[in-house]
């Protein structure tokens, strides 16, 4: 494999006395998709708002693209090249798709008032950009809606292009096939496939449908209790004994 | 929520109600006549009734033609062409109220017949051309306003105001202007970036001292003299003392308060919700207790000069070279003419001000900067995400609302010649706020709407109403009056509760309507869903 685009290492959360991820020493590789998988309460979502710099890391260090990013500020990392998706949606709700998409695209903050030759032009381009965001994503004629008034799976879909608007290198999405139905999950994995071959992009999934991670993933590594258990290629964890103790119980390896 | 509609009641009610009411009303009308009180309660009663029951009298209306004989007369109407039936009903309407007010004795006004049929104009035309027709008549009217309000005998060319009497006198447009101006700064503030400020009479107080500093003697007793183009009497520029242009003044005045928004805001902004709203609290009560106390005796320095103030403030004017190269006014002061004189080249001038004030609003609010606030207003977490600097943006939000905060104070200080530590408490801050609330947060025409009705209310209109309710409807004696009670002698003294009454009206908004009166589009959306702004907690950081 390529050389990593992120590394953890020894990284360490406590909510007070709860230990919520323990010493984690984590690589994704370039150009790959890796799963992230646990029980409920894991540590997933935790992993996933410290690189996020949501939360600040209690121990450890993160770097991304060679460059040390512990305890940035969320919207730092963000410009930094790391998009994300959220577990339960947060869609910027009373905005239109198009708008929604536009706060993701960077561009000059103040000018706005003077509305000067290039700013229009700016704003003419972002709208191109995010029209065509919203098309690859196949939202294309959602673009005016309302992001509450879109149905479930479109909403998914949104925050994906949302993200991909910052520019990631690296696109981080929890959940994405909560709630899905089998059909539309079928086609998420598709997308994914999609993402990672026309737009160079290394994608970490947290996801608790197998079928997702067995599809999609070239890696997959396992949480439980805040501490890895297991990483390797989907076929070879999902046969790893603890693993299965993790998720269905102690002795049901021994009984099984 | 449901409601019970008048539908569900029960038939007997539903006929008893409008012959209560009617019974009302000419029992009203009766003691009216009784104790000579002018007509107005009549047709205001009337105006009541038509508007309870217009849905009924619609409907009976077709039914009323098809019994006469016409038949499908609603079917057959609504094949005529849209521009008919926009134009007709209106016509109607204005009919049967002429009808009404010329059997109550009420002849119409000229003046009010003019606005109905601009007004009926301005509906008639097709909505592209409304668009910009809508804002042009208004701009024009309000130009215009000194023109009218000026006459000596303008009676007669305005109508009174039913309830209220009188438009509002040329010091209350101007007072009603600068407050729409500050309503617009804090909207900037609370309805797009979603910030509660409860103290933005820390920027008035900020923007009004400024101009007590750049344009007044304050200075003189330590030798600091400076003059740039101030058209300030003679005396006066010889005391001393710094004096700019106000054109000069005002900027510096903005770009001060911005400033200090932004002090303010790098400790704050850091808050959510109602901890922010605590903080700039405090910040509202800090800076007038500074105002009150940065004298010789407090500060070691005569910054403010303490409880009195700082007085005078220099008038502002265009100067010689733009006086006699464009025959702009030299000095507000010295022109007296019937039209054009001080009052009404300052309220042009914050006219001036408030159209530059609306126009940024709205520039911003559909820039990336708007779109900005408006993101972290939904949601901070899914905003710092998508790489929106949050301190940096609501730090922006706070200093381009304090900017517009710190022009309208310094204006307010210019028209009063002076500022007064007393005029930045706290309530001010809550009456900006109950403007924005009022108006609908976020919508500019709408904050407007609700700065200059409650500015209106609080100068005149509640003295105003209180006296309609005493003349017309309140049995009063003034001879019996005690002036310390609310009611005495059979008369109302409003004017003592005003703040009770703004109370009043901010409960039934909030009940009736709680997303203002015009709200924003999207304000809308979510006062009806709802929003989840829960934040991702990190017990540490």
């Amino acid at each position: 494999m390529k050389e990593p685009i992120l590394v953890t290492r020894s990284l360490r959360k406590e909510f007070g006395g709860l230990l919520a991820v323990d010493d984690i020493d984590f690589t994704i590789p370039r150009e790959s998709t890796v799963s992230l998988i646990g029980p409920n309460g894991a540590g997933k979502t935790t992993f996933f708002n410290m690189l996020t710099g949501v939360y600040k890391a209690t121990n450890g260090r993160i770097e991304f693209d060679g460059e040390d990013i512990t305890g940035l500020p969320p919207h730092a990392i963000t410009q930094r090249g790391i998009g994300r998706t959220f577990q339960n949606i947060r869609l910027f709700q009373q905005m239109s798709a198009v708008e929604n998409v536009l706060v993701g695209i960077r561009g000059g903050m103040l000018a706005g008032i003077l509305r000067t030759p290039r700013i229009r032009r700016e704003e003419r381009q972002a709208r191109e950009t995010a029209h065509e965001l919203l098309a690859y994503c196949g939202l294309a004629r959602r673009g005016e809606e309302y992001g509450r008034n879109l149905p479930y799976g479109d909403q998914r879909r949104l925050e994906v292009a949302r993200a991909l608007a910052t520019q990631p290198k690296l696109l981080l999405l929890d959940e994405p096939t909560a709630g899905m139905n089998p059909q539309e999950t079928l086609e998420f994995i598709g997308f994914v496939h999609k993402l990672r071959e026309e737009r160079e992009l290394t994608v970490l999934l947290i996801e608790h449908d197998m079928r997702v991670v067995m599809g999609v993933s070239d890696r997959v590594t396992v949480l439980d209790y805040g501490a890895k258990i297991a990483e390797g290629p989907p076929k070879e964890v999902q046969n790893d004994p603890s693993v299965i103790e993790a998720y269905l119980g102690t002795g049901a390896v021994a009984g099984g | 929520m449901s409601r019970t509609s008048w539908r569900d009641l029960p038939l007997v009610v539903r006929r008893a109600v409008p012959a209560i009411l009617f019974a009302a009303l000419i029992t009203a009308g009766l003691v009216s006549h009784v104790l000579r009180r002018t007509p107005e309660v009549y047709v205001l009663l009337g105006a009541v009734l038509v508007l309870l029951f217009a849905r009924s009298a619609y409907t009976g209306f077709w039914l009323g033609l098809q019994k006469v004989g016409v038949r499908n007369p609603q079917a057959r109407w609504e094949t005529q062409t849209p521009l008919l039936q926009r134009a007709v009903p209106p016509l109607v309407i204005a009919a049967l109220v002429l009808l009404v007010a010329w059997a109550a004795g009420v002849p119409p006004d000229p003046s009010l017949v003019v606005l109905l049929a601009i007004t009926y104009v301005l509906y008639l035309l097709p909505r592209r051309v409304r668009r910009f027709a809508v804002p042009a008549t208004v701009l024009g009217l309000a130009v215009a306003y000194p023109y009218f309000i000026q006459q000596t005998d303008y009676q007669r060319f305005l109508f009174n105001l039913p309830v209220f009497n009188a438009f509002p006198s040329m010091d209350t447009m101007v007072s009603m202007i600068i407050f729409a101006m500050m309503a617009i700064g804090l909207n900037m503030v609370v309805g797009y970036a979603g910030l509660l400020d409860l103290g933005y009479v820390a920027f008035y107080a900020i923007g009004a001292y400024t101009a007590a500093w750049l344009a007044s003697p304050q200075f003189a007793a330590y030798g600091i003299h400076l003059n740039v183009g101030s058209v300030a009497e003679k005396g006066i520029l010889q005391v001393g003392g710094i004096h700019l242009t106000i054109w000069l003044v005002l900027i510096v005045a903005g770009l001060l308060t911005a400033l200090v928004g932004v002090i303010i805001g790098l400790p704050t902004l850091r808050l959510r919700g109602d901890y922010l709203a605590i903080v700039t609290l405090g910040f509202g009560e800090i800076l007038p207790q500074v105002a009150r106390n940065g004298d010789k005796d407090g500060l070691g320095f005569n910054l403010t000069n303490g409880p009195p103030g700082i007085n005078p403030i220099d008038p502002p004017g265009f100067g010689h070279w733009l006086s006699s190269n464009f025959g702009l006014p030299l000095s507000y002061l010295r022109e007296q003419g019937a039209y054009v004189n001080f009052v009404s080249l300052m309220f042009w001038t914050a006219l001036g001000l408030l159209l530059i004030t609306i126009f940024c609003s709205i520039r911003l609010r559909d820039s990336r900067l708007g779109r900005a606030w408006i993101a972290i207003r939904e949601d901070e977490t899914a905003a710092a995400a998508m790489g929106i600097p949050l301190m940096r943006t609501k730090t922006w939000a706070y200093a381009s609302g304090a900017f517009f905060g710190g022009v309208a104070g310094a204006w307010f200080a210019t028209i009063k010649t002076g500022v007064f530590p007393d005029d930045f408490f706290f309530n001010i801050s809550i009456l900006i706020l109950s403007m924005v609330i009022l108006g609908g947060m976020g919508n500019v025409w709408g904050v407007i709407a609700g700065a200059a009705f409650l500015e209106y209310l609080n100068l005149e209109g509640i003295a105003n109403f209180n006296g309609w309710m005493n003349d017309h409807v309140l049995v009063c004696d003034p001879n019996k009056q005690n002036p310390s009670s609310v009611i005495s002698g059979g008369c109302l003294n409003a004017p003592l509760i005003t703040f009770g009454i703004y109370g009043a009206i901010i409960v039934l908004v909030m009940l009736l309507r709680p997303q203002g009166l015009f709200p924003e589009q999207r304000r809308k959306l979510e006062f009806e869903t709802g929003v989840h702004d829960t934040p991702i907690q990190d017990e540490e950081a």
